[in-house]
């Protein structure tokens, strides 16, 4: 048995010192990638969907493959510890809470976690469809679910706040938490946390009401995600273990103890497979299948991609448009991929040559935390291939010594003549772009095309 | 050094520092006269020296004792400007870069015989990601440990100054303010393969300090070559030829030749003449270095050339 109420300091500082790293290692995601980088990949593996992910897609057990199952281990002895302690937006979602409980308190109302009688009640039957959606959507090839998920999630918008753009996710997140309870994203949205949910359903330790409750419901109002069920007398599976609970409650401590055998029915409304609930997680998988269209790769869309990116289909699949990679690329020859693109190809990493030139350095390789950029040889790799247009290229079509793309090539893949005329020699080229950035000519006479494979063999 | 050497160099330093003195920084007018002679003493009696050795910062020593020591050139609180190649990427071992421990034994010496303030600087050929270049070379670590100032001038317009020239093709261009500022200006290159322009010597060097490089590309490479070194000539010419790439230049990695020397003067086309025989060409051969040498911009006979070894 484990008295809450000394979880008091810790349960703001550990997670809003998560974040505070978090935006600390993402800041420091530039050239040369300081040593402390790997940290960042390693605390993204504790989240469990990526290792879903991954086996979905590479079909073994990743080296890596113990530190998620850490948190699931976590998760079945005493639920949703990593979300209320480790994650960096849980940090953030903490942060808002804290700050809002402070505010209400002086202002001397009632501070609230979630109401009860909340409209939002009404959305808990839909939680499980919505993960069967989204589950449906990843292993059917959509990347998009994966940057749901907390880390990708967390560093591509600050990533976008450090560019000076609007991190609209993260705006989002917070209204809603502002408008319905403070971890409305955790309950209801983040498909990490709700595997966790799911698994927490059977976990060992469970935080039990105290002896002599009163029902008098402090504990629902300053509960962030809606947990606490005095009726039963232990919480819901989305209890995050913080244990503000316990230092509310007037009739003594909340405590985490060893589930009661007879109530192994922590959360009565998702009671699975009634004829209603197999229809609606048939419904989910219904319109999972009908929006999965518009998510996968458009036919002929062939954007020049990251040295070592998978081939483009599986590219999408499991590129999380984290924005690592860009934030990482030392010559920001890596763009985010404007929203006109379409759904499918929105934020994944691009190369623009004519921008900047890829310097093959490999840090996007080293800090992608999905593999969607595998680590590959300079060598092998092909993000493109150069081609000159020699009726407009100065050396072919004036006679002239320009001969920049030579000079720029860090593979010499471009050949001089003996009138110093260039041309592209395909076994060493890469498709770095460095000959399209400096080609002299307006409209570039050299010009790196996207190819259907992206390895050597 | 006997009495007779002894006036003569002192006479010689005196005038120079004389005429530094007299020199003042160029006014921040949009436009300024070139300066097309020398202001730093030269080599009395050589057209070049050339030191032998494979110890960066003992070949250093040795070459200036041999041009009459340090105190030549940096006057007391100058500004000191020097132009290595560290335009691509690569590791000291690969030798595609001017010797970054010679640098920043420059840099030192510079500091030590009383210069206010030593910048070191190039405009690396990836204009997109200089920063690779710094930390590649290790210039950056290794200028800053001896107290240089080291930086690139990519996609910064405030570097450059507007300047007229009466060059044949190039007459209206950009050119760093640093150098044109500078009360010292050595250039520091190293001796290596060229595709385009067949080797990148001293003058070719030179092209790190011009705004607008595609314009040289898509006019004559070596007639602007010949054109700039004679905008503004280094006071003093160093030339890394302890290591170098014989093929795959600029960019390398290429297969390394050790030549074991460095070369100082203030003739820099005798140096490019010297070092493209060194690499084993006519010096004629190389377009910037005849065409240099045609427009009298230095002594590019080989045989005319007075040597000396150390």
């Amino acid at each position: 048995m484990m008295k809450l109420s000394s979880l008091r300091y810790w349960r703001t500082f550990i997670p809003v010192g998560m974040l505070a790293a978090t935006i600390f290692l993402v800041v420091r995601y530039t050239y040369p990638l300081p040593p402390d980088s790997v940290l960042l990949l390693w605390y993204s593996r504790l989240d469990p969907l990526l290792l879903l992910s991954f086996l979905r897609w590479e079909g073994v057990f990743p080296t890596w493959g113990m530190v998620p199952l850490i948190t699931v281990l976590l998760t079945l002895i005493a639920g949703r510890v990593f979300c209320g302690w480790l994650c960096p937006v849980g940090g953030l979602l903490t942060l808002q809470h804290s700050l809002r409980m402070s505010v209400k308190q002086r202002m001397s109302s009632p501070y609230n976690g979630r109401k009860p009688g909340n409209w939002t009640n009404h959305l808990y039957p839909y939680r499980y469809p919505w993960l069967l959606f989204l589950l449906v959507l990843m292993m059917s090839g959509s990347g998009w679910v994966v940057y749901l998920s907390p880390f990708h999630l967390i560093t591509e918008e600050v990533s976008r706040v450090l560019q000076q753009k609007i991190p609209w996710m993260l705006l989002l997140m917070l209204a809603l938490g502002l408008i319905t309870f403070p971890r409305f994203w955790c309950v209801f949205v983040c498909p990490s946390g709700l595997i966790l949910s799911l698994l927490a359903r059977f976990r060992l330790f469970v935080v039990k009401t105290p002896q002599g409750c009163r029902s008098c419901g402090i504990c629902q109002k300053v509960c962030p995600t809606g947990a606490v069920r005095p009726e039963l007398g232990v919480a819901g599976s989305d209890c995050l273990v913080c244990g503000r609970c316990s230092e509310q409650c007037p009739a003594g401590n909340f405590v985490l103890s060893c589930r009661p055998q007879d109530k192994i029915r922590t959360s009565g409304k998702d009671n699975f497979f009634t004829r209603r609930e197999v229809i609606r997680l048939g419904s989910a998988v219904a319109l999972a299948i009908a929006t999965l269209p518009s998510l996968l790769r458009p036919v002929e869309a062939n954007p020049l991609r990251p040295p070592g990116a998978l081939e483009e289909d599986e590219f999408l699949a499991r590129c999380s448009r984290c924005g690592r990679c860009i934030k990482a690329c030392p010559s920001k020859c890596l763009k985010e991929m404007p929203f006109s693109s379409g759904a499918a190809l929105f934020l994944t990493p691009m190369i623009v040559p004519r921008e900047a030139r890829c310097e093959l350095t490999q840090d996007c390789q080293k800090v992608c935390p999905t593999g969607a950029i595998s680590q590959l040889s300079v060598e092998k790799t092909v993000i493109g291939l150069a081609e000159i247009d020699q009726s407009r290229c100065i050396g072919w079509a004036e006679g002239k010594l320009c001969l920049i793309c030579q000079e720029q090539c860090p593979q010499q893949a471009i050949d001089a003549d003996s009138h110093d005329r260039p041309s592209v020699i395909t076994e060493h080229c890469v498709g770095c772009g460095a000959c399209e950035n400096a080609c002299p000519v307006e409209g570039p006479a050299i010009i790196i095309r996207p190819q259907s494979r992206r390895r050597r063999p | 050094m006997d009495r007779r050497d002894f006036i003569k160099t002192a006479a010689l330093s005196g005038l120079s520092l004389a005429v530094l003195g007299c020199m003042k920084p160029p006014s921040d007018s949009s436009t300024i006269k070139p300066s097309i002679t020398p202001t730093a003493p030269g080599v009395p009696n050589f057209d070049l020296t050339v030191v032998q050795g494979m110890d960066p910062e003992d070949l250093l020593n040795r070459g200036f004792k041999a041009i009459g020591g340090i105190d030549n050139y940096v006057r007391k609180n100058a500004t000191v400007v020097i132009k290595p190649n560290f335009s691509v990427p690569r590791t000291p071992e690969e030798a595609a870069t001017t010797n970054t421990a010679m640098v920043a034994a420059l840099v030192k010496m510079c500091l030590t015989a009383g210069a206010r303030e030593v910048k070191v600087v190039d405009q690396p050929l990836n204009s997109s990601s200089p920063a690779l270049c710094l930390e590649r070379t290790g210039i950056k670590s290794a200028v800053e440990a001896v107290g240089g100032k080291v930086f690139t001038y990519n996609g910064v317009r405030d570097f450059f100054r507007p300047v007229t020239h009466t060059g044949k093709i190039l007459k209206n261009f950009d050119f760093s303010k640093d150098v044109l500022d500078a009360d010292l200006f050595i250039n520091f290159p190293i001796l290596k393969h060229h595709g385009g322009a067949k080797l990148t010597l001293g003058m070719k060097n030179l092209m790190g300090l011009i705004w607008d490089r595609k314009f040289f590309h898509t006019s004559d490479l070596h007639q602007c070559i010949a054109d700039l070194a004679a905008f503004h000539k280094p006071h003093l010419t160093i030339l890394d030829a302890i290591r170098g790439i014989t093929a795959n230049g600029p960019t390398g990695p290429g297969p390394i030749r050790e030549y074991g020397q460095i070369v100082l003067g203030t003739d820099q086309v005798a140096i490019d003449a010297y070092a493209a025989s060194l690499f084993g060409m006519k010096p004629e051969d190389v377009g910037y270095i005849r065409i240099a040498g045609e427009m009298g911009l230095g002594q590019i006979q080989w045989e005319k050339l007075r040597i000396q070894k150390v």
